[in-house]
């Protein structure tokens, strides 16, 4: 740490470090007047140090979150919360108050890096604009900068990569840039949406080595983004389950890996092929995704679910603590 | 890139000497004989004879081609029949005149278009968006000549904002000293403020009215170019990273938006090559265009071929300096050629 990063250190924080640093309560999310809300009364907290692992299928409503608490999500979302509490600071309906964090106090890093970053700039040139408009740096410092940067994400030669093009790297290589451009503002939180979906497994563990060895140095929060529950269960402190847009389970990763209580997280775990010995053990999950431009029952897994009731199709269930240490949201919770 | 370039101008040249040939051809099909043209009209077959051979046009047509290649290799555009003059001097002298009008408009519908084009796509179906679209039906729906007479009848005739619409300067007032042939760039070097005033009152209709073609199709190609990059992973990524709304918009969105755009304006300025010869008819605009349609009607073969050289000249030109600007933008182009 530098005298110039210390200039830029956030005042002390106005909570216990205990409290959480993002604490979400009743976040629903309708998208494009329709009445069932894609995302329906998701809580979650995440403290300082840790992470936390979004998991779910495609279209589980994942990213949404992640992009709502950035506020970058699509102007034809309506969003109501509770509260969106980031370091005491309120987030929610504020969107002055988002953007005077974005970047800054919340990083976020996206999947396909080489999409996510702009194809006409230098990606020299992209981290200095973010380390530029931050930290106030300019010319010589800015250059030393940005080749720091570039150093820190374990890019080799970066003076050289400074002055390269997204098209002329490695799709790791373009998402250590990216996760260079995240750190750069020196973020609290790390919102990392899928950052290594499309990436080969050695890529893949490289990048999240590195994403949590820095996590961990400067005792940075992570909400990590996620469809794989190996790496959930491989990189994340806690684990949160998301269905069709509905939080069914979270707790520690161990536990909700090796003893799931939501008959969803069960499922999810089952068809992971690591944790099944036999192509034969491999479940899928029965049924489709609830269409949610229609009627759906109360428990949205209701449908695909064996353990399912009729109090399940006319009463969410809310998240209730299950032993050991979870959460889970049913009414005929496993074990 | 200084070799990119310099092997752009070599592959042109096939196109130069395809399009001299075809130039040539053309004016020759053309109906009419000059040579009885010229001779007048109380001529005897004899003086038609004698006229064809004191024009040089008595040889078979391959004679006539090769001793037009030879003047152009010693940079000679034959002589106007009409005014007698070398066309090079008619060219000297008018082809600024022409520039001047033809940059002006294509500066201001550059300009135009892009605000335009990147208004209505920050608010798809906001005011800026309808307005783009009104301007952009007007100039598909209206022939060229057609706006020009509107607006003179408007601003000359019914408010009288305009000056006549007599050429690039009334004749009340004394043209500056040629330095650039550009008299307004000209009329500001030699101090002449007032001057250059009146010739851009002189100016304002002709530009507007060529301008007002290249805006829409600059407006509609920009519009849906930026809801493309505004909508795209890096704009996204850019706003996560909490850079300035206007960093965003230009150096993000507009950035990867402008290849298109430089496309379509290099389509315009060819549009408006050819719309300035009926724009400068209206306006009495002493440019090259006029004097080209009336080389035409008098079967004056030198200046119509001339004209086609320059303006093929003048689009090679100017589509290598908008492929030399694309590379420079998008640096995945940069070594295909």
């Amino acid at each position: 740490m530098n005298a110039l990063t210390a200039i830029i250190e956030p005042p002390p924080s106005p909570l216990p470090d205990s409290a959480p640093l993002l604490a979400v309560r009743g976040l629903s999310i309708f998208f494009g007047g329709r009445i069932v809300p894609t995302v329906q009364d998701v809580s979650f907290d995440i403290a300082r140090g840790e992470t936390l692992a979004l998991v779910g299928e495609s279209g589980s409503g994942k990213s949404i979150i992640a992009h709502t608490i950035a506020g970058i999500l699509a102007s034809a979302a309506t969003v109501s919360a509770t509260t969106i509490s980031f370091n005491g600071i309120e987030l929610a309906g504020k969107p002055a108050a988002v953007e005077a964090l974005r970047g800054r106090r919340i990083g976020m890093v996206f999947q396909n890096a080489r999409a996510a970053l702009s194809p006409t700039l230098s990606v020299g040139a992209q981290i200095g604009d973010v380390i530029a408009r931050h930290r106030r740096l300019r010319r010589t410092a800015l250059r030393a900068a940005i080749v720091q940067a570039l150093a820190s994400v374990k890019i080799p030669d970066p003076e050289r990569r400074a002055k390269a093009y997204p098209h002329e790297l490695s799709g790791g290589m373009c998402q250590r840039v990216m996760l260079a451009l995240a750190m750069a503002g020196e973020p609290d939180l790390l919102i990392a949406d899928e950052p290594t979906t499309g990436l080969d497994n050695t890529t893949q563990a490289a990048i999240l080595d590195l994403l949590a060895a820095e996590a961990g140095r400067r005792r940075m929060a992570t909400l990590f983004i996620t469809h794989d529950l190996g790496l959930a269960r491989d990189y994340a402190d806690r684990v949160a389950v998301l269905h069709a847009g509905q939080l069914v389970e979270e707790g520690r990763a161990a536990t909700v890996f090796d003893a799931p209580r939501h008959p969803y997280s069960a499922k999810l775990v089952r068809a992971v092929p690591a944790k099944a010995a036999t192509v034969a053990d491999l479940g899928g999950i029965p049924g489709k995704f609830p269409d949610l431009s229609g009627p759906v029952p109360a428990c949205r897994f209701a449908d695909r679910c064996d353990r399912a009731v009729d109090r399940c199709r006319v009463e969410v269930p809310r998240l209730e603590p299950v032993p050991p240490d979870g959460m889970a949201a049913c009414w005929r919770p496993l074990g | 890139m200084t070799r990119v370039i310099g092997f752009r101008l070599l592959a042109a040249i096939p196109n130069l000497v395809g399009i001299i040939v075809i130039a040539f051809i053309v004016t020759r099909i053309l109906p009419g004989d000059a040579a009885a043209y010229y001779a007048g009209p109380t001529a005897t077959a004899a003086t038609i004879e004698e006229t064809r051979q004191r024009l040089g046009l008595d040889g078979t047509v391959v004679e006539q081609f090769l001793a037009y290649v030879g003047q152009l290799v010693r940079g000679d555009l034959g002589d106007s029949l009409s005014s007698g003059q070398p066309v090079i001097e008619d060219f000297a002298r008018r082809l600024p005149a022409s520039l001047e009008l033809t940059l002006y408009a294509l500066i201001i519908a550059i300009a135009g278009g892009i605000l335009l084009g990147v208004g209505a796509a920050l608010r798809p179906r906001g005011v800026v968006d309808r307005i783009a679209s009104v301007v952009s039906a007007v100039g598909q729906a209206v022939p060229t000549f057609f706006l020009g007479l509107i607006l003179i009848f408007v601003f000359y005739y019914i408010l009288n904002w305009a000056p006549e619409p007599l050429g690039r300067l009334s004749f009340m007032y004394r043209p500056p000293q040629p330095i650039s042939g550009f008299w307004t760039i000209d009329a500001l070097l030699q101090g002449r403020f007032d001057l250059f005033g009146e010739l851009v009152r002189q100016l304002a209709l002709p530009v507007i009215t060529l301008a007002w073609f290249g805006i829409g199709p600059i407006a509609r190609v920009t519009r849906s170019a930026m809801l493309d990059a505004l909508s795209s992973d890096f704009v996204r990524t850019a706003r996560a990273a909490g850079l300035r709304r206007r960093t965003i918009l230009w150096r993000y969105g507009f950035r990867n938006a402008v290849i298109p755009v430089l496309h379509t304006t290099g389509m315009v300025f060819s549009f408006m090559l050819g719309a300035n010869v009926l724009v400068e008819d209206v306006f009495g605009w002493p440019g090259i265009g006029a004097y080209t349609v009336d080389a035409v009607l008098v079967a004056d073969y030198a200046p119509v071929q001339a004209y086609i050289l320059v303006m093929a000249a003048l689009y090679i030109v100017v589509n290598l300096a908008i492929d030399v600007v694309t590379a420079l933008v998008d640096p995945r182009v940069r070594y295909d050629s």
